[in-house]
């Protein structure tokens, strides 16, 4: 039996899987509730400390208001009830829709940039566009995405299973995604052409591509590194 | 084949409450006290209990809130929704089923 203290509530409710929304919710409005039978309690008489005691009593045990709030899923976090549909498709749909969405950001910018009449040299500002959407979708986004997902299960308290499984297939997808554009070579040349890839590293090396496989191998073992650094560095819900 | 009453005690903070919320729109403080009042104390709740059962229903769309300002403090009140109303009444026809039968159970027992 505990008596009630509003920021172990809170963190009680969060481990427990209550929405975070709904979490400080209840704290905030416990802490209101408490407010006003305090002023109650003052009016009749009370001194300060017994109108804080009443007020805790009327308000009853912390154990009897988390077990309420555990005991109902539709408060509870998507990631909490639905952890395979959080971890294990949010993730690819994500790293997908992030895939597609640049691609069509570089089109759209392409047509910008070279006026409907793509010739001759590129603009600067579409040459720096390009190479950094490049870094950024080969070298940033998996590991972006990787990280979200593994604070959320932090955060979360989830078991780390659906979150490990998600991660891994989005990071084997992003290490061997690629996005390639063609532009054309001067001006009665050659189309703009936009194409999207896989390549799984086993058959890379039968293609002698090694060098790709390595710096494939080696996006896989930084981010999954990450995730398994990030939970020893964050931990939200220790003790002091 | 008559049917189970698992709603029977379980379902009594959430009948309340959305009976309560459909008269007035109220807040926290306000409907535990309306609980006590309306039962004659004979229900007493543990005050905060009543937050997670508001939460839910308004999380299952049966109750809507709106946050007020008022004496420096920010209170949160409810009141029903169209879907908190059907809800409300399939409990109240399950309370008279159950009560009913409970009623007839007890007059026999002390006729």
């Amino acid at each position: 039996m505990h008596e009630l203290d509003l920021n172990r509530l809170n963190k009680r409710l969060l481990l427990g899987g209550v929405a975070p929304k709904f979490a400080s919710r209840i704290a905030k409005e416990l802490e209101n509730h408490i407010a006003e039978l305090i002023a109650k309690e003052k009016q009749t008489g009370l001194s300060e400390q017994e109108a804080r005691q009443n007020a805790r009593e009327k308000i009853g045990d912390e154990d009897r208001i988390v077990e309420e709030a555990l005991a109902k899923p539709a408060i509870k976090s998507w990631s909490f009830r639905y952890p395979k549909t959080v971890f294990l498709i949010a993730p690819i749909a994500i790293y997908l829709m992030s895939a597609l969405a640049l691609t069509i950001l570089y089109a759209v910018l392409a047509f910008t940039a070279f006026d409907f009449s793509p010739a001759g040299p590129w603009p600067v500002w579409y040459y720096w566009f390009a190479k950094l959407a490049a870094y950024f979708s080969e070298y940033l986004l998996t590991p972006l995405i990787a990280l979200y997902f593994c604070v959320l299960a932090i955060n979360r308290n989830v078991v780390f299973l659906w979150p490990m499984v998600g991660l891994l297939l989005v990071v084997f997808i992003g290490s061997g995604w690629e996005t390639s554009i063609e532009m054309p070579v001067d001006e009665r040349n050659g189309g703009m052409s936009f194409s999207w890839g896989y390549a799984f590293i086993p058959w890379r090396p039968v293609q002698m591509e090694w060098v790709q496989s390595i710096e494939q191998l080696a996006r896989i073992a930084v981010t999954m590194g990450l995730v398994y650094m990030l939970p020893k560095y964050y931990q939200p819900y220790a003790e002091g | 084949m008559s049917k189970t009453n698992p709603a029977f005690m379980s379902g009594v903070p959430e009948l309340l409450v959305l009976r309560l919320l459909t008269r007035d729109e109220m807040y926290g403080y306000e409907l535990v006290k309306a609980i006590r009042n309306t039962t004659l104390e004979s229900i007493t709740l543990a005050e905060g209990v009543v937050y997670p059962v508001l939460h839910n229903l308004e999380a299952k769309g049966m109750l809507r809130s709106r946050e007020v300002e008022a004496n420096g403090r920010s209170r949160v009140y409810y009141k029903t929704t169209a879907k908190g109303k059907r809800r409300l009444k399939e409990l109240l026809k399950e309370w008279d089923r159950v009560s009913g039968g409970i009623n007839a159970a007890l007059g026999d027992t002390y006729a």
